[in-house]
């Protein structure tokens, strides 16, 4: 395809989004058509720009003579357009039977659609200067869905995520701009710019910063309170921003700095990797552990997510082909991996209102499917083989081997440590979910049975996908590793 | 170069894919799946039987699979093979027993799919030829075999699964660590060349190189019942069903000896640390095992701590291969037929445990005692593995027990001639005897109980006898039969069995045929088997009917278990540091994530304290002027919707500048 229709993928879901709110719909149904069609068309649209090797560059402005703003399409951009191309309709169609009850749903449906948008956005992105723009913009457009209850607790979640949000891309703005002082507004190009500037500690402070920066999105410790608290959104919300999208943009943008900006030459071996990996490494089994802790369904699926944003980060701090790839794959399986995680946990919440985990036991008779894709998709998590969690993690496992650095050792160890924590967290409790005999407990209800098949059809596709990737993922990971280093 | 073979990977995904398949017809026919899966494990010994003749004729056999699960690498020389192909036999014989053993069970559907699946992964761990293949396997193994053991789901089988799974889980990480270990010192996991990459790697990598090794110990000892990791086993065995703890004991915890195999014949080929370190584990294991099976009154928990010893037997011959270094033929035959001989005798033993159980279940043995009086057939079945386990001549036991007592005699003359101390080998060697001893006596213990005396309830005692004759259908009595008539044949033609097995399996650990022929029933070799029987028959009537049989007035007497229950590990030690550990972590956690809490309340108490408004002065007005309400609205949804249609309007001013920008740019 022409290289001027990749803007496409970016504004067809915000005049949607525009079209939920202010085209005069008398019936809910038909607004539920009209959002649906818009997704998978603009689905379409994706996976056909992916699929015809589009390539190229699209300015759409020049802030000043040297500043532009671009769209391009490249092998890292496509591996996350083709991800959230993948999960978006899946939870599209999921919200609908989820958000049944709820209220004020064209403007969560303008929100959800007009966030598809700002994702591609941040996807496409050409250089740093507009990638942050998208960046800000995916803030403000979550901001509503994360608030959509409007009840106390989900405002001062949205406070906290504001506030982390936008204090984050500060810092990576700071780092940005320190950057192009240097080297100059450039393309994202793999290899990065930075590389005559060996061990210029201005440039490493100001790749730190990017990352501490984009490592807000990517809940990275210490800035990674506002993903458990952001778990009072609704769980489509939670399930594909907050284990998906907005999260993944985090994990995207700092790829991007570090490997198409900077330059993993400029920074191997230096200081700057040593802490990115500390972090990451602590991180890993700082959320493993919180969410062993945590009661809450959704907040223990939320901190899982801290942990496993930091593999993928882990991955990529060893700034190797290898460590990319292996992240990369991390960040698809586990994007899969967590959505259905969340879907269960919300179709739990939404059928029978249980919200914490000991509430659980012995559901599992009553909700059979739920619990059995909760407990594949646990297993997966996990890192058993057979399913895709083992391919990603014994990718990671296996790039940091090739390192073989102390930091490197240290990040297996906890890799593994958290990969113990996970089998605590997940597994238990999907085996009480099926031990006690619901016909010998007077607290199930009528109610509690599996979900319609507009939830389940999502649940199986998942399964699927993960049973497919778990055995056969070499194509996946031949195409991820052409992707990137050829770049299309 | 290596033929390859597609044979390989097909044994090992068989099974599973008839797993599903016979899931998929038990939903129907319930008959129809018993038939199916026996006839899966038929032609899945078939199979095995076929690839183990074909390696006998042209050699090993080679595939690689590079597509699936990240790259699987198959091969099979003549241990494996025959491995394979044993547990092939178990499976078979297992699955139709279970017909009769599960009849009144729920879930069977269940229960064939794991087990199937199960079998598929044994199969992988056997035939795997690297040990990221062996991993995955090993991985698929522990997960299903779960399954099998909660099969009742009842409390007690439910808190053993937790064991089993907590032990694997924290044992394959473990394993793995070490794996990803060895392989950034090496730079390779494939099992053919890693005795090459680990001999050439200089002394300062050793030590590291014994870390690797450690922890690769830890996942696979956990597996086969090492001490101390042998927790789960005395637990999951008797709560499992009869057809899954024959599986679990005689073939799982093999897999794990597989890969200690691997380690100390591979890695740490007649490397002597090594050897002293496996073969002090396998003397506690030893050791252990068979005094808590003395103490226990269990049948399936004696049968399942007297696996724990025979571990520690084959690990003794392990470490004996060690230590001997290049004379270790005696060790690698011992090791090797012991390992086979307890796979058979634990099937043997198990099922003829499941035939007590299917009629009765129950499995004290005061609630059991008597009821195989009458039965002939049962009662010779259940002769065969007892006394091929306890050693006794003419049975398998007493073949490889032998050899294993012969390598350590070899080693002791061999420090006799170099002039060094002797001391705690000749102790290893009274430990093994007395070991041995010890099996003579729990196995006798359980033989007369059950066959020999009679219930102290007659009218009991009047049921058992009614059951005879008709406590067990044909199909079952011939999967009984046949493993346990082999066993005797085994150990009274050792030249034709024996000698021939150790041979096909000896390269694998890299041992070479003895260069005389080895004379079975000399004197000597008999003495070792008499001083073990006459220590059994001592301490059973010096100890277990003395001390462990309480006589009531009334001349009834019922076995008690005297096993102080404060030295369980898993409740003193495992369990309360399992919680200890998880609680410092999560505490640690806890603070860590209130760390950026301090961080804004210290800001807020500092620079960003806010500046009180100063009370209106009364003085200048009058009161309620200048109180003005600075209330924030209640309704924050109100505040919401026009917080998020100003955004809606930028969005808007957004599209229209997009549109233009691409409108302008193309």
């Amino acid at each position: 395809m022409n290289v001027k229709w990749i803007f496409l993928p970016v504004l067809l879901p915000m005049l949607a989004g525009i079209g939920i709110t202010f085209l005069p719909f008398r019936l809910q149904k038909t607004r539920n058509i009209f959002t649906a069609a818009a997704v998978i068309l603009n689905s379409l649209i994706i996976f056909t720009l992916v699929l015809s090797h589009t390539s190229g560059t699209l300015t759409l402005l020049n802030l000043t003579k040297d500043l532009p703003l671009t769209l391009k399409l490249d092998g890292l951009g496509v591996v996350f357009l083709g991800l959230i191309g993948f999960l978006w309709p899946l939870a599209i169609f999921y919200s609908f039977e989820y958000m049944e009850h709820e209220e004020n749903l064209p403007r969560f449906f303008s929100f959800y659609t007009m966030s598809y948008g700002v994702t591609a956005g941040v996807a496409l992105s050409g250089n740093l200067i507009t990638m942050y723009f998208f960046y800000e913009l995916l803030t403000l457009v979550t901001i509503p869905l994360v608030a959509h209850e409007g009840d106390r607790r989900s405002m001062a979640a949205t406070r906290k995520y504001i506030y982390y949000s936008i204090g984050g891309a500060t810092l990576s703005f700071a780092g940005i701009l320190m950057l192009y002082s240097r080297t100059g507004c450039t393309e994202f190009l793999y290899g990065g710019a930075a590389s005559p500037f060996a061990g210029d500690r201005f440039l490493l402070i100001a790749w730190l910063l990017t990352f501490i920066g984009f490592g807000v999105k990517a809940a990275v410790f210490p800035l990674h309170a506002w993903l458990p608290a952001a778990g009072v959104a609704p769980t489509p919300v939670t399930a594909l921003l907050h284990a998906v999208a907005v999260v993944k943009s985090g994990v995207f943008a700092s790829i991007r700095s570090t490997f198409y900006a900077f330059g993993p030459v400029f920074l191997a071996g230096t200081w700057a990797q040593k802490t990115a990996m500390a972090i990451t490494a602590f991180t890993i089994v700082f959320g493993s552990a919180m969410a062993l802790r945590e009661q809450h369904l959704k907040r223990r699926l939320a901190y899982s997510t801290v942990s496993n944003l930091s593999y993928i980060l882990f991955g990529m701090s060893l700034l190797t082909f290898d460590g990319l790839t292996a992240g990369l794959s991390h960040m698809l399986f586990h994007g899969i991996m967590k959505i259905t995680l969340f879907f269960c946990a919300g179709t739990v919440l939404c059928k029978t209102g249980r919200e914490y985990v000991p509430q659980t036991v012995g559901l599992g008779r009553k909700m059979p499917f739920t619990f059995l894709t909760f407990g594949i998709a646990g297993l997966a998590l996990t890192g058993t083989p057979l399913l895709p969690g083992y391919i990603s993690k014994m990718n990671l496992l296996q790039a940091a081997a090739n390192i073989g650095s102390p930091f490197a050792m240290a990040g297996i160890a906890a890799l593994l440590l958290s990969a113990i924590l996970t089998a605590a967290y997940l597994l238990p409790m999907t085996v009480r979910a099926f031990l006690v005999n619901p016909e010998e407990s007077p607290s199930f209800t009528e109610k509690d049975q599996d979900p319609g098949a507009r939830m389940l059809v999502p649940f199986a596709v998942l399964v699927a996908v993960m049973l497919i990737l778990g055995i056969h993922a070499t194509p996946l990971m031949n195409a991820l590793e052409s992707l990137i280093s050829g770049g299309m | 170069m290596k033929n390859q073979s597609f044979l390989l990977p097909l044994a090992a995904f068989w099974p599973m894919l008839t797993a599903l398949v016979t899931y998929c017809i038990g939903r129907k026919n319930k008959s129809a799946r018993n038939r199916f899966a026996q006839a899966a494990m038929g032609i899945e010994f078939i199979l095995l039987l076929y690839l183990l003749q074909t390696v006998l004729r042209i050699g090993n056999l080679a595939c690689s699979l590079p597509g699936l699960l990240g790259g699987l690498q198959f091969e099979a020389d003549g241990f494996r093979a025959l491995y394979a192909l044993i547990a092939a036999v178990m499976w078979l014989a297992t699955t139709v027993f279970s017909e009769e053993y599960l009849g009144h069970y729920r879930n069977r559907n269940r229960y064939y799919f794991f087990t199937l699946l199960t079998c598929g992964a044994t199969v992988g761990v056997f035939l795997s030829a690297d040990l990221l293949t062996t991993f995955i396997f090993f991985e698929i193994m522990s997960f299903t075999s779960y399954v099998m053991v909660i099969h009742d789901e009842n409390p007690s089988a439910m808190r053993a699964g937790q064991t089993y799974l907590a032990v694997a889980v924290l044992g394959g990480m473990v394993m793995l660590m070490g794996l990803f270990l060895l392989y950034t010192l090496t730079g390779t996991l494939s099992i053919a060349s890693l005795r090459e990459a680990c001999a050439s790697l200089s002394s300062e990598q050793r030590p590291k190189l014994y870390l690797a090794g450690a922890l690769m110990l830890f996942g696979f000892g956990a597996k086969a019942g090492m001490y101390p990791l042998h927790i789960w086993l005395p637990k999951a065995h008797p709560v499992a069903p009869a057809p899954a703890s024959a599986l679990l004991s005689g073939i799982l915890t093999k897999a794990g000896i597989f890969g200690v195999l691997v380690l100390s014949c591979r890695i740490f080929l007649h490397d002597r640390t090594w050897g002293i370190a496996i073969l002090a584990l396998g003397v506690l294991t030893m050791f252990t095992g068979a005094l808590i099976a003395v103490f226990s009154v269990n049948l399936k928990r004696t049968l399942a701590c007297s696996s724990v010893s025979q571990i520690g037997f084959i690990l003794v011959g392990v470490g004996m291969q060690c230590l001997l270094g290049e004379e270790n033929t005696l060790a690698v035959w011992g090791t090797e037929l012991h390992m086979i001989n307890h796979s058979l005798i634990k099937l043997v033993l198990f099922m003829a445990a499941g035939a007590v159980y299917m009629n009765l279940h129950k499995l004290d043995l005061n609630d059991i005692r008597g009821f195989g009086r009458g039965k002939p057939l049962l009662t010779c079945i259940f002769l065969s593995g007892y006394l091929g386990i306890a050693g006794v001549p003419l049975f398998n036991g007493y073949i490889s027990k032998t050899l294993l007592h012969e390598s350590i005699v070899e080693y002791i003359e061999l420090l006799e001639e170099a002039g060094r101390s002797i001391v705690l080998m000749k102790s290893v060697e009274w430990i093994f005897l007395f070991s041995g001893g010890l099996t003579v006596a729990y196995m006798t213990k359980l033989f007369v109980s059950i066959f020999l005396e009679k219930n102290s309830d007659s009218a009991v005692q009047a049921k058992f006898d009614a059951l005879s004759g008709k406590y067990m259908h044909f199909k079952s009595i011939l999967a009984l039969c046949l493993p346990a008539v082999f066993l005797p044949i085994m150990g009274s033609f050792p030249s034709h069995f024996m000698q021939r097995f150790a041979e096909i399996g000896q390269g694998f650990m890299n041992g070479e045929s003895p260069s005389h022929a080895i004379a079975w029933f000399s004197g000597t070799n008999l003495k070792g088997a008499a001083i073990s029987i006459l220590i059994g028959v001592v301490v059973y009537f010096g100890f277990i009917r003395t001390v462990l049989i309480k006589k009531e007035p009334d001349g009834s007497s019922h076995y008690v278990n005297l096993w102080p229950s404060g030295l369980d590990m898993e409740d003193t030690i495992y369990r309360p540091l399992c919680s200890l550990l998880a609680k410092a972590a999560v505490g640690f956690s806890s603070i860590a994530a209130s760390f950026p809490d301090w961080i804004v309340t210290a800001l807020r108490k500092t620079v960003l304290r806010k500046i009180p408004i100063p009370d209106p002065d009364p003085a200048d007005h009058t009161p309620g002027e200048l109180s003005v309400d600075i209330h924030l609205p209640e309704e924050t949804s109100r505040v919401l919707n026009d917080f998020s249609y100003g955004l809606i309007l930028f969005g808007i001013g957004l599209v229209v500048m997009i549109v233009y920008l691409a409108i302008r740019a193309s």
